[in-house]
């Protein structure tokens, strides 16, 4: 069977992870003129997703918590400074929080004292009982999904790894026989297919 | 368009460039709206693919406390340990009675009280604070008594520094008792952070690591893992995980117990094998060391146990193992609902594979607890 030739197009996936509502926005907004309970309200609906998505980026949810502690302070710090029109509420927080991710990764790595990592993996796929249309809309789970399933299993476990932080560079230099050359190849492929198959629902 | 850009902002994404690339990458992205679009779009996405594919991990009160306290928005609250506030509790009130005593001392002696010395007591510096701290006792005070029936107390000549040794007490006090807290907090937050890093994610597993020994071999012999675990394929594998079992020395030189020195010679060739079992995919691997090959006829069958009892599930039969007795098998448990609390290794007539009992039992793990 001919493969069919997988050409990216560009800002298809550009509506992923909007903020419809504007809730989180005016949260961010209201958080700027220091309002504590728009805190307390972005953190009951972020909270669990972070806390979720950190631990299985660190496998330590002690350290978990402290890196989306640290996230939420830097969104009450920089509230001021946040511009919708540069990226979406969700993506601007989650940026922020891989970031603290990653630093304590390269951390570990550095001192050599802890630099092994329990990878945490789900019991079970995430389903629609834990979308949450708050955090981002029903429509993006359905579509990422959707573009998920349409990958190889090697594809898309390469891409979940990669998405958790399991080939940073810190990370490869740590496993010299990760074959870097297969894993960025894989990546390519399920990037470009992601990209294809969710430039379909956005026609 | 050029797939290469979204490449280069995955690998940025994904953290996969080092420094100096990563460096680049940011420089270029400054002046190339068409680079920060792509990096925008590659973090969207991995936002998106984040959310979609990890379950919700609730916060607990505490945390959104702990947020609250550190960014001020509410005065911090202490949880109280209450065995541990106590002790340290009745160790700041007995430093405070100390320090009075000698205080009073201090005032019986510029009073001229008979039977004391003339001379005055040192402050009570920090050091003989820390002494009566430190060693729970109070020492310096009950030293013998000098030939006359005196105490033995030595230090400058007259009392005239009265306030200032009052002051100085007070002052350690405050120094002492803020130390307290200090310790208090750190003594408090060790257990917090080992509860915190074992405890349960709700809907995420650990992979099962756990070493299978014969029947009848504790869990705590450090002479049989030392010796065992010496050259084991495992022990490389898993590095000082498993090491730590062997104690400090690092299994080159355990001494036996007194009375169990022939052990070592004994155990020294004797099977284990190590099962790594991911629950979340049901993917397993069992590593065996120094398992001798069946007889004709037999075969070593894997069976599996859960916390809720009942039968031992079979698993499946080891292919025949190689020459050297190490080897490693892959298996499955054909379910992800299946969370093992324990393996066991039989040695059965080939395709005839008996529940396991004392008489076919060959490995079993976890280990015995000790004796």
């Amino acid at each position: 069977m001919m493969e069919t030739e997988l050409s990216p197009i560009h800002s298809l996936s550009s509506g992923l992870c909007e903020d419809p509502s504007r809730m989180a926005a005016s949260l961010i907004r209201r958080m700027a003129n220091d309002d504590p309970t728009a805190l307390l309200e972005l953190y009951s609906i972020w909270g669990p997703v972070f806390l979720g998505i950190a631990t299985r980026m660190l496998g330590d949810p002690q350290q978990a918590e402290e890196v989306v502690q640290d996230t939420f302070v830097r969104i009450w710090n920089g509230s001021a400074d946040y511009n919708p029109h540069h990226s979406p509420p969700l993506v601007w927080a989650f940026t922020m929080m891989r970031g603290y991710c990653i630093e304590r990764l390269r951390s570990r790595n550095r001192s050599k004292k802890d630099a092994s990592r329990a990878v945490l993996t789900p019991l079970s796929t995430a389903s629609e009982k834990f979308e949450n249309p708050r955090v981002m809309a029903t429509d993006d789970y359905r579509r990422v999904r959707a573009a998920l399933n349409q990958l190889a299993p090697d594809e898309r476990g390469c891409l979940e790894l990669a998405v958790f932080l399991k080939y940073t560079h810190s990370e490869i230099l740590k496993h010299p026989d990760t074959p870097i050359g297969t894993v960025k190849n894989q990546l390519r492929h399920a990037l470009k297919k992601m990209r294809n198959q969710l430039s379909r629902y956005e026609l | 368009m050029n797939s290469d850009l979204y490449d280069s902002a995955a690998w940025r994404t994904f953290d996969m460039l080092d420094a100096e690339e990563s460096a680049i990458f940011d420089e270029a992205m400054r002046h190339d709206p068409v680079l920060q679009s792509a990096y925008l779009e590659m973090d969207r996405l991995s936002a998106a693919i984040a959310v979609t594919q990890t379950p919700p991990v609730k916060p607990t009160p505490e945390q959104v406390l702990r947020l609250q306290t550190r960014l001020g928005l509410i005065p911090p609250q202490r949880s109280h340990f209450w065995p541990t506030f106590s002790g340290w509790a009745a160790a700041a009130v007995l430093a405070v009675l100390l320090t009075l005593h000698l205080t009073g001392i201090i005032d019986r002696i510029d009073m001229g009280i008979p039977g004391l010395s003339a001379t005055s007591p040192p402050p009570p510096d920090s050091a003989t604070a820390h002494d009566i701290l430190s060693n729970g006792t109070t020492r310096n005070l009950q030293q013998p008594s000098t030939p006359d029936g005196h105490l033995p107390i030595t230090g400058t000549p007259g009392g005239g520094n009265k306030p200032e040794n009052k002051a100085n007490a007070k002052v350690e006090t405050k120094r002492l008792n803020q130390e307290i807290e200090v310790l208090r907090d750190h003594l408090e937050n060790v257990p917090n952070h080992d509860r915190a890093l074992f405890e349960v994610v709700p809907g995420m597993a650990l992979p099962i690591v756990m070493t299978m020994t014969p029947p009848g071999v504790a869990a705590a012999d450090p002479a049989f893992f030392a010796k065992n675990d010496e050259h084991s394929p495992i022990t490389t594998m898993l590095g000082d995980a498993l090491t730590a079992l062997t104690g400090p020395s690092g299994g080159k030189s355990v001494v036996p117990p007194a009375g169990q020195a022939d052990r070592p010679t004994s155990l020294h060739k004797l099977p284990t094998a190590v099962p790594i079992y991911d629950a979340a995919r049901d993917i397993g691997t069992l590593v065996v060391s120094n398992l001798p090959p069946a007889a004709e006829g037999e075969t070593y069958n894997l069976w599996v146990s859960t916390a809720t009892g009942g039968q031992p599930i079979y698993v499946g039969s080891l292919s025949e193992s190689s020459a050297s007795g190490a080897d490693s098998f892959d298996f499955s448990l054909g379910s992800t609902m299946v969370l093992p609390s324990g393996f066991i290794l039989t040695k059965d007539p080939q395709d005839t594979p008996a529940s396991p009992s004392e008489t076919n039992t060959v490995l079993q793990g976890p280990p015995s607890p000790p004796r």
